[in-house]
C-alpha cells in the first residue's frame, strides 16, 4: 500500500523521532513501562492500539529515537509513558572511536531485533494499514554516540574526522533500514533532528548531513518501499539541497506552510505539518479546520509537524484522521 | 599611546572571538593586560563586544552552531586569562544576576543552553548551570539555595515542553514566583507557549536570551 495516491490523503504518524501518541493514547494502547521498548509483541499491539484509537493509516515502531545509539554501545535510559527514552551515556569520545565502533547486526544488536519482530508481527498483524518503521539520520546518530559539541566542532575544524565517522553511521542507518524493510517495512521514515538548516546552516548541511541522508534514503528506496525524510526547524535555507535527496516525500515543521514550500519544489510530495501545539491546546474543530486548509493548499499526507505532544487530549488526536476520512 | 595599544587589544580580543580563535584570545588576553586595561573592561570591551559581533552573524544567518560553539571557545579562553586579574569589586559589578540555567527533564539536548550559557557569561552574569535532564524540583531547590535571579530552561522536544509549566507552578508554590524570574527556549518552544504557562519571556535563540535576560536582570536588580 503506497502512501500516496489514493481518493483522500493518508493520516500517517510514523512514530520513532515523530511520537506517534499522547500518554492517554499509549495508555489506552497498553502501554507497559520499559517492555513497550522491549517486547516485540507488547511494542506492535501498542502500535495497533495506537492506530485504532486515532484512526492514523499507519501502524509504526519502535517509539524512540536511541535504537541505532544503543546497538553501537550508547546506554539509554527507557524512560516512562512522559519521557522518551533517551542517551544517558555515549558510546564514544572522539570521532575515531566513532569510526571504529563495531557495525552491529540488526537481527542481534541491542533492540534492533525487537523493532524488527514487531515489523513482522505489525505485517500480519495490521494488513489495512502503512507498516512503517523507522531510522535516524546519521547527523543524529552521530550527536546519538558522541558529544554533540564536539561532531559540529569538527565540522570545520577536522572535516575529514567527522566524514569518517559518518561513513560508519550511515552504514549502520541503512542497513537498519534495509532490514526493517525486509520485515515488512512499507514505508521508512528517516528523521534528522539534529543535522538541520538551522543548526547547520546551508554549507554544512550540504556537506554533512545531504549525501549521507541520501544514501540512506536510496537504500530504502532500492529495497523497493517508500521514504519520507523529515527535517526539523525552517528548512527555507536548505531547501534547494534537500530537493535533491531522492525520497517518496517531505515531512517539515509547522513553520513552514505547504504553500511556500511547493512554490520552491513544484515537483515534491509533502506530508506534515500540523503544528504541535495545536494538539497540544486545541479544539478538534479548529483541528479539522486546520488540516482541511493544508490538504486544501496541497499536502499529500497529513501528519503532526513534529510529533504528538504527550499532553495531547485524546480527541484532538483523533480530529486529524477524522478531518480527513470525512473528506 | 598606551590607550592606542589597550584599544588595540580589545579589537584584538573581539576579532579573536569572532573569528573563533581560542589561542589568539589567550594572547590578546595578555596583551590587554600588559597594556594596561583591567580585566573588566577588557571582558566588556573587548570579549563581550566579540559575542555581539558573533550574535550578529548569527542573526543575518552567516554563523550556525558550529561556528557559535567555536566562537564560544575562543571567548572561554580570554575569559580564563582575565578572570583572575579581576578585582573583587569588579567581579561583583560583573556578577550582575545570578542565572540558573539547564535542560527540562527527559531531555539530553543542551547544544543551546551551552550556547545561551556563553552568551550570559561572555556578558557578566553569573551562571549555574544544572546540566541536562534537570528535574523541576532541582531548577527551583537551586534558584532558592543560590538566590538566584533567573532560572533559564530549554529543551528541543515537544514531549518535555509541560515540565516548564511544573517549574513555574512549583515556584508559585514554594512563594518564590516574584523573585525569581523564568525566561523558556528550545526548538519547539513558542512566545504564545511562555505566556501560557506563565514564563516571563521566551527567547528565540542565544542571541535573544542574552537580551531578554539583560532586561529582566536590570528590572530585578
Amino acid at each position: 500500500m503506497s502512501v500516496l495516491g489514493h481518493s483522500r490523503p493518508l493520516v500517517i504518524c510514523p512514530g520513532g523521532m515523530m511520537t506517534c501518541s499522547s500518554a492517554e493514547v499509549m495508555a489506552a494502547a497498553g502501554y507497559q513501562r520499559g517492555v513497550v521498548h522491549t517486547d516485540p509483541a507488547v511494542m506492535a499491539a501498542v502500535s495497533c492500539g495506537i492506530a485504532e484509537s486515532t484512526g492514523f493509516d499507519n501502524v509504526g515502531v519502535p517509539f524512540c529515537m536511541t535504537v541505532e545509539a544503543e546497538a553501537m554501545g550508547a546506554r539509554v535510559d527507557l524512560g516512562s509513558i512522559e519521557v522518551e527514552p533517551l542517551v544517558t551515556r555515549y558510546a564514544a569520545q572522539t570521532l575515531a572511536e566513532v569510526a571504529d565502533l563495531p557495525l552491529p547486526d540488526p537481527m542481534i544488536a541491542g533492540r534492533m531485533p525487537v523493532v524488527l519482530e514487531a515489523l513482522r508481527v505489525l505485517t500480519v498483524a495490521s494488513r489495512d494499514r502503512v507498516v512503517t518503521g523507522n531510522v535516524i539520520g546519521p547527523v543524529s546518530l552521530l550527536t546519538s554516540l558522541i558529544e554533540p559539541g564536539v561532531a559540529y566542532r569538527a565540522m570545520r575544524e577536522d572535516p575529514e574526522a567527522v566524514h569518517a565517522a559518518l561513513e560508519r553511521v550511515v552504514d549502520v542507518v541503512a542497513h537498519f533500514a534495509q532490514a526493517q524493510v525486509r520485515a515488512g517495512a512499507r514505508l521508512v521514515m528517516v528523521a534528522e533532528p539534529s543535522g538541520t538548516g538551522d543548526i547547520l546552516g546551508p554549507t554544512w548541511f550540504e556537506a554533512f548531513a545531504a549525501p549521507y541522508l541520501a544514501r540512506v534514503t536510496r537504500a530504502v528506496l532500492d529495497a523497493d518501499a517508500e521514504v519520507v525524510l523529515h527535517i526539523c526547524g525552517d528548512v527555507r535555507p536548505i531547501i534547494e539541497r534537500v530537493s535533491v535527496i531522492p525520497m517518496t516525500a517531505f515531512s517539515f515543521e509547522s513553520v513552514l506552510d505547504v504553500s511556500e514550500i511547493s512554490e520552491s519544489w513544484p515537483d515534491g510530495r509533502f506530508m506534515g505539518n500540523v503544528s504541535t501545539r495545536l494538539l497540544q491546546n486545541s479544539s478538534p474543530e479548529r483541528i479539522r479546520s486546520v488540516v482541511d486548509g493544508l490538504v486544501s493548499r496541497g499536502i499529500d499526507i497529513v501528519a503532526p509537524a513534529c510529533g504528538i505532544p504527550v499532553a495531547a487530549p485524546i480527541a484532538n488526536v483523533r480530529a486529524l484522521a477524522s478531518a480527513v476520512h470525512a473528506r | 599611546m598606551k590607550d592606542v595599544g589597550i584599544e588595540e587589544a580589545f579589537e584584538a580580543l573581539a576579532a579573536s572571538v569572532l573569528e573563533m580563535d581560542a589561542g589568539a584570545a589567550e594572547v590578546a588576553a595578555h596583551a590587554a593586560l600588559d597594556a594596561g586595561a583591567t580585566a573588566y573592561e577588557a571582558i566588556e570591551r573587548g570579549l563581550n563586544r566579540g559575542m555581539a559581533y558573533v550574535n550578529e552573524r548569527f542573526e543575518r544567518r552567516e554563523y550556525f552552531i558550529p561556528e557559535l560553539l567555536l566562537c564560544s571557545d575562543a571567548m572561554y579562553a580570554g575569559l580564563e586569562v582575565l578572570r583572575p586579574h579581576l578585582q573583587q569589586a569588579e567581579s561583583e559589578r560583573l556578577d550582575k544576576a545570578k542565572i540558573v540555567i539547564g535542560v527540562v527533564e527527559g531531555d539530553t539536548h543542551d547544544i543551546g543552553k551551552n550556547l545561551v550559557k556563553a552568551m550570559l557569561e561572555a556578558s557578566g552574569f553569573t551562571v549555574i548551570d544544572l546540566g541536562r535532564s534537570v528535574g523541576v524540583e532541582a531548577f527551583v531547590d537551586a534558584a532558592e539555595s543560590q538566590q538566584a535571579d533567573v532560572i533559564a530552561m530549554s529543551t528541543l522536544m515537544t514531549t518535555t515542553m509541560a515540565r516548564m509549566r511544573d517549574v513555574v507552578d512549583l515556584l508559585e508554590d514554594r512563594g518564590l514566583r516574584d523573585r525569581v524570574r523564568v525566561i523558556v527556549g528550545g526548538a519547539p518552544v513558542s512566545a504564545g507557549f511562555a505566556r501560557e504557562i506563565g514564563a516571563d519571556a521566551y527567547g528565540t535563540d542565544a542571541a535573544a536570551a542574552m537580551r531578554i535576560v539583560r532586561e529582566l536582570a536590570t528590572v530585578r536588580v
